[in-house]
């Protein structure tokens, strides 16, 4: 064999088993592109799905040979989807993928791709899920479908904006649509929340109109009336709403802790003073008779402590009205317009919120029994403080002037979970009227504790539910009467409700807070240099616009007269020295502000060049030392 | 074990040389200062607010991009040059000793780089509260590209005698490895419009040669199996053809 022929069979050797490999190891990538096996360094453990999910994904009530269709529509490829939804769409992806793994077959995933060119958009517009033109004109798609037997539910557009809630709005679509059987919510209020027909019809009289959130809960929910002097409630009931129960007996507490233990739920509004209320009673002479609501002996139960004396003030989220018509707008400490930043951001019927507005509010303290979770979900601003409400009648100024802040942050609406004990540990209180049954010394139904885990909402104030707080009607072009509404105090109780009345899985899903993690410190030295200098640059800046309207005023006189354009030299020496006095105050406000952030700037400029210049310094002196040490080996 | 006795005994060599030379401590500095400047100086490092260091990871295949073939192109064209290889394979130890032995003494150096870096995980540390698990596995998915990158670089050294060559050729194999997944590249590939072939699909697999979008699952705290894969595939592929590369050559 000649060297020529044995130089090309090497070659060829060579090439066919690079080849080979490389060919081997892409096809272990693709195969490998089923596997889903992942660990999840985070800390708020972002990518597993919370147990509530499983929970809900393990025990769907599946026949045989039943499944969940989930249709996953997602537009790939050809239609370029904006960079922000494309990197979302990958957690979408996940989502999807650690949902179907979870179901264990119960679930049947279908990944959809719409185009012109194939039919997944006609299929889309069936199911409700919605196409998003981009910038560029294209149509995307970026939703899923999920349905069972007859029901669908779409997620229509899925965006940035909710990733922390994507896994329980799924979860919640997966369970609904299991689960199609609308629930029952009982309301029982001292309030006329269900509104009355007409007495007298043919007077020309018109009845009431439930209140706003009564006929958004009879949208989606079986709503009941309760009395409020119940002794029972219904079994059928599956969430009740009690909103300002006054002078709740001790037969009606107990009807409600014999609910909550059977594995109802509660939404409860107590109030030390419902304006409302007030507001409803006839006219008479004399200061109105007090209104307040509480549940002593469930309260003293959980742990939870209610004073109905006292009301809160919070001067961090008054809410500016005029208290009589013509009056300027002035901050009503006692009328409050909670931002988000004051809501719960790990719960799920609170994140998303934007404002919620209250009303002479009570405060709730307590941090709960033994065995329950407290959790709060509406708070105070540290500006606030606890006043005795006797001390209303006497005026907003005169509480204004004995205002102190306490700092201390006041919770407004709790959240209680866990495993409840009855608050009778004995039985049925004494006074309960038993018509239906003689035998009262056997409580054979009695029921000491609940048998699984239940969620009760408490809110310290119950008038936050009146339409006028937080609906405005407006006339519309057409003539019509549209409510338009400014506060999202009805869709926090339209979540706590769907929430509540869906299994107790969906309780436990927690909003995936995507956390922002600041930099304390720098923050810190921000906000500690602003506070020591901002009286000084409010002085200035005070000085600065009285100037400002000397200078104005100097003009103005002159302005019209036939002087406009003649100076004295009093008037030429007077502007120089406004304006000089002017040109003084900015450049001193200027240099606090400077001054503000130097300490910042301080802090970052030290954090930069230590880590761009120490450690290659640290490297170059070894180095140096290195070389030394070896030198002098090398002479000896 | 005498196999792990002679990767030992070359990586130890290697190492020795790397220090020896004044190559590590100029790699080293200049790997260094250059991190920290994209870091602070475009990285929008206190602008961002956050207390991460995605501002760090994100430079990191850019920066490999350069100082990796750099480091990477004397492995075994310095050898062939200088004609030491006929020497080192008349030593009693098998090839794929040896080019595991650089391999690892490369992937150590390497690594060892990239601890030096710890200033800016105190500094995150001090100044608020970061999630560490994040950071660790950015670690873990910044020195598996690196070690991609090196093993490409150890083969484009195996196929030549010149260093400049070889630097050139891993630079814009790498560059490739980077871009491959980018929307600009996907772009011009779904232009093409092929009938026997569904594009989608063909777009999906060339992404997936990308470094960056496995790099970057592990720079939101998911250390996926698929991803380790990847890198794993990369560097053993990159290896076995230096192996077959170097086999090839010395028998013509």
């Amino acid at each position: 064999m000649d060297k020529g022929s044995k130089n090309i069979r090497t070659v060829v050797f060579s090439l066919v088993a690079v080849l080979l490999v490389l060919n081997a190891l892409i096809w272990i990538n693709v195969f490998s592109s089923t596997l889903t096996m992942r660990m999840d360094f985070t800390a708020d453990k972002l990518y597993t799905l919370s147990t509530g999910t499983r929970g809900i994904l393990t025990e769907l009530p599946l026949e045989k040979n039943e499944q969940v269709q989930l249709r996953y529509y997602c537009s790939k490829g050809k239609v370029e989807m904006p960079v922000f939804l494309k990197s979302f769409s990958r957690r979408v992806d996940d989502q999807v993928e650690e949902h179907e793994q979870a179901a264990d077959g119960k679930l049947e995933v279908e990944r959809l791709n719409p185009l012109p060119t194939n039919n997944h958009e006609e299929k889309a517009g069936i199911d409700g899920v919605e196409g998003q033109m981009t910038q560029t004109g294209e149509i995307i798609y970026l939703g899923i479908a999920i349905s069972f037997l007859d029901e669908t539910l779409a997620l229509p557009t899925l965006s940035p904006a909710t990733e922390n809630t994507l896994e329980y709005d799924l979860a919640r679509a997966i369970y609904r649509v299991t689960h199609p059987e609308r629930s029952t919510v009982g309301i029982m209020s001292s309030l006329p929340v269900m509104g009355a027909p007409a007495q007298n019809p043919m007077m020309g009289q018109r009845g009431t109109q439930p209140w706003y959130f009564v006929s958004e809960l009879q949208k989606d929910y079986n709503v009941r009336e309760i009395e409020t002097t119940a002794d029972v409630i219904p079994s059928d009931i599956d969430t009740l709403v009690m909103l300002h129960v006054k002078d709740i007996t001790p037969g009606t507490e107990y009807a409600v802790d014999q609910f909550l233990m059977g594995g109802g739920k509660l939404v409860a509004f107590v109030d030390p003073i419902s304006a409302v209320d007030q507001q409803n009673r006839p006219q008479q002479m004399g200061p109105p008779p007090e209104s307040m609501s509480t549940l002593p002996r469930l309260f003293d139960a959980w742990g939870i402590a209610f004073d109905t004396d006292k009301m809160l003030m919070d001067n961090g989220n008054a809410a500016m009205f005029s208290s009589r018509q013509g009056m300027q707008p002035e901050p009503q400490p006692f009328i409050l317009a909670l931002g988000n930043k004051w809501m719960d951001q790990a719960d799920i019927t609170t994140n998303s919120l934007d404002q919620v507005r209250i009303a002479y509010a009570g405060v709730f303290e307590g941090a709960g029994a033994e065995g329950i979770e407290r959790t709060v979900l509406l708070r105070s601003s540290g500006e606030s403080m606890k006043v005795d409400k006797s001390k209303l009648m006497f005026g907003n100024s005169n509480i204004r002037n004995d205002y102190k802040a306490s700092d201390k942050e006041h919770a407004l609406a709790v959240k209680l979970t866990g495993r409840l004990k009855s608050a009778f540990p004995q039985g049925p209180p004494a006074d309960v009227d038993t018509e239906d049954d003689e035998e009262t010394d056997e409580p054979d139904n009695h029921l000491a504790e609940a048998a699984e885990d239940s969620a009760i909402i408490l809110f310290a104030d119950a008038d936050m539910m009146f339409n006028d707080l937080w609906i405005r009607p407006t006339r519309s072009i057409f003539g019509q009467t549209v409510l338009q509404v400014t506060a999202d105090n009805n869709n926090l109780l339209q979540n706590i409700v769907e929430q509540l009345s869906g299994s107790s899985h969906l309780i436990a899903i927690r909003s995936r807070t995507i956390t922002s993690r600041p930099f304390e410190l720098i923050d810190e030295k921000r906000a500690e240099a602003e506070k020591e200098r901002r009286a000084e640059v409010k002085k200035y800046n005070e000085e600065l616009q009285e100037t400002d309207k000397k200078i104005r005023e100097m003009r103005s006189a002159k302005a019209g007269t036939n002087q406009q354009f003649v100076r004295s030299a009093e008037e030429d020496e007077e502007r120089l020295r406004l304006n000089k006095k002017r040109s003084e105050a900015v450049k001193t406000i200027r240099k606090l502000e400077k001054e503000m952030y130097r300490e910042v700037d301080k802090i970052e400029k030290v954090v930069t060049w230590t880590n761009i210049l120490a450690m290659p310094a640290a490297v170059f002196i070894v180095g140096i030392i290195f070389w030394l040490f070896k030198r002098r080996r090398g002479i000896l | 074990m005498t196999a792990i006795r002679n990767i030992r005994a070359v990586t130890a060599k290697e190492l020795y040389c790397y220090f020896a030379s004044p190559v590590a401590y100029v790699f080293f500095i200049i790997f260094l200062m250059l991190m920290g400047f994209f870091t602070f100086m475009w990285g929008n490092f206190f602008e961002q607010g956050e207390a991460t260091l995605s501002s760090f990871f994100i430079w990191h295949p850019w920066l490999y991009l350069f100082l990796v073939p750099a480091m990477a192109m004397r492995l075994w064209s310095e050898e062939q040059q200088t004609g030491t290889i006929e020497l080192l394979f008349t030593l009693p130890i098998k090839p794929w000793h040896a080019i595991a032995g650089k391999y690892v003494a490369g992937s150590l150096f390497l690594g060892l780089a990239l601890v030096l870096t710890f200033p800016m995980v105190i500094s995150i540390n001090i100044l608020g509260n970061p999630d560490n698990g994040i950071v660790l596995t950015g670690y873990f998915g910044s020195f598996l590209t690196a070690a991609a990158f090196l093993a490409i670089g150890c083969l484009t050294s195996a196929l030549t005698r010149n260093q400049v060559i070889s630097f050139v050729i891993a630079v814009v194999i790498c560059l490739l490895a980077i871009l491959c997944g980018f929307p600009p590249v996907t772009d011009a590939v779904l232009d093409l419009e092929v009938a026997w072939i569904n594009i989608n699909t063909l777009v999906d697999f060339i992404a997936g040669f990308s470094v960056v979008p496995h790099f970057q699952t592990m720079q939101r705290g998911v250390v996926d199996v698929r991803d380790v894969l990847y890198f794993l595939s990369v560097i053993v592929f990159s290896l076995f053809a230096t192996g077959i590369v170097l086999r090839s050559k010395r028998s013509i």
